[in-house]
């Protein structure tokens, strides 16, 4: 009872607190720190709106962007072309991923209610990207289910708070790269990928590398998660820059819609 | 219009079979222009005289507009030809992967150029 008592005062505090604190931000900012300059830290412009559709890459999909062969001749995710030394990159799941590989039912799959997709997925959906760099964050905003990335280069470090479907990204410029590092991602029964039926856990780890070629925008994208995977598995993919004058449209995933093919899979369980 | 798989949402082989086609014609009563995926309905008659309402599911609405398409490109009303992948429940009546065409063949939309 004493302990009630005292978790209700606790938050009585607590929400005193709050209340009396200026409305935003509350965050402990390091003071718009950015990353200092250095020679190894050129950093490259990769601003803009990049075009991902299938005219410029293959779609995700079974075999996309995790092969688990690959035949000569295939285009690749990054746009090149796969040769005798293109190497399969299926992930090595573990035995915890096969069980739930073996049990997924497509029916259950979030996405049909609207829920974003998430990295590794999120980056080769076949919609435009939006990269904004400021010098403490870059945003990284996605046609595709509207969903917003922002990447801090001020130093500040996640807290426990800070899991959410997206999780919480830092990052920091190196040979001309943007590196991305992403944690604090909440469990996804399709959080690695939702063809294989390929979950995620908490304890999933993005790091993601952008550069320039030529025109081209490039990224590799790299995942570990020892909840689910043996080892890293990685893929790179590639965007162009979108017809000018174009803007990111408006998503607005609608639930009703996005539920509305389910009836057509036959039900794998009663 | 001919309108390619539905990658950027779903496996579209958990709810359609690519090993057959099937073919409809009929009234269009509703279209919903959506993201994820956009949706196409139209009446048609059986063989047995029973009314049929078909499913005909097409890209993100996003995606259609990108390629040219409006909201007076199908509409409430029209006759319409769909050929394309059925749906794999028992009884049902769905199709993607869908070219449209009027009664003619004249074909509806611009040639899509991308998801």
């Amino acid at each position: 009872m004493a302990g009630s008592s005292l978790r209700v005062l606790r938050a009585g505090i607590a929400g005193a607190v709050l209340f009396a604190m200026p409305a935003w931000p509350a965050w402990p900012v390091p003071a718009a720190r950015a990353q200092a300059p250095s020679a190894t830290a050129a950093i490259p412009d990769l601003a803009g709106i990049w075009d991902g559709r299938t005219s410029v890459r293959p779609a995700n999909g079974e075999t996309v962007p995790w092969a688990r062969v690959v035949t000569p001749g295939r285009t690749m995710p990054d746009g090149t072309k796969a040769d005798a030394r293109t190497v399969p990159n299926f992930p090595d799941v573990n035995e915890r991923a096969q069980a739930f590989m073996r049990v997924f039912d497509e029916a259950l799959s979030p996405k049909y209610d609207c829920q974003p997709a998430t990295p590794p997925a999120l980056e080769y959906d076949p919609y435009f990207m939006e990269v904004v760099q400021r010098p403490d964050r870059v945003l990284l905003r996605y046609e595709k289910d509207d969903q917003l990335r922002t990447v801090w280069l001020d130093g500040r470090e996640p807290t426990a708070h800070d899991y959410g479907i997206q999780g919480f990204s830092i990052g920091h410029y190196e040979s001309n790269a943007l590196v991305v590092v992403t944690t604090h991602y909440l469990f996804d029964v399709t959080g690695f990928d939702d063809y294989n039926g390929i979950p995620s856990s908490q304890l999933k780890k993005v790091t993601e590398r952008y550069w320039r070629e030529g025109t081209e925008l490039k990224a590799t994208v790299t995942v570990e998660d020892p909840m689910f995977l043996r080892k890293p598995a990685s893929y790179t993919t590639r965007w162009l820059p979108a017809p000018r004058g174009y803007t990111l449209a408006p998503y607005e995933c609608d639930p009703e819609t996005a539920r509305l093919s389910v009836q057509f899979i036959p039900a794998r369980y009663k | 219009m001919w309108a390619p798989g539905l990658a950027a949402h779903h496996s579209a082989a958990a709810a359609y079979d690519a090993t057959r086609t099937v073919e409809a014609q009929g009234t269009v009563t509703q279209v919903l222009l959506r993201n994820p995926h956009t949706f196409i309905f139209i009446e048609s008659t059986d063989e047995a005289g029973q009314k049929v309402q078909w499913q005909i599911e097409m890209q993100a609405s996003a995606t259609l507009f990108s390629q040219g398409w409006t909201k007076d490109t199908v509409t409430y009303g029209m006759v319409l030809k769909v050929s394309g992948i059925p749906s794999r429940a028992p009884g049902s009546h769905g199709i993607t992967n869908a070219r449209l065409s009027l009664p003619d063949g004249t074909p509806i939309g611009r040639p899509a150029t991308g998801n």
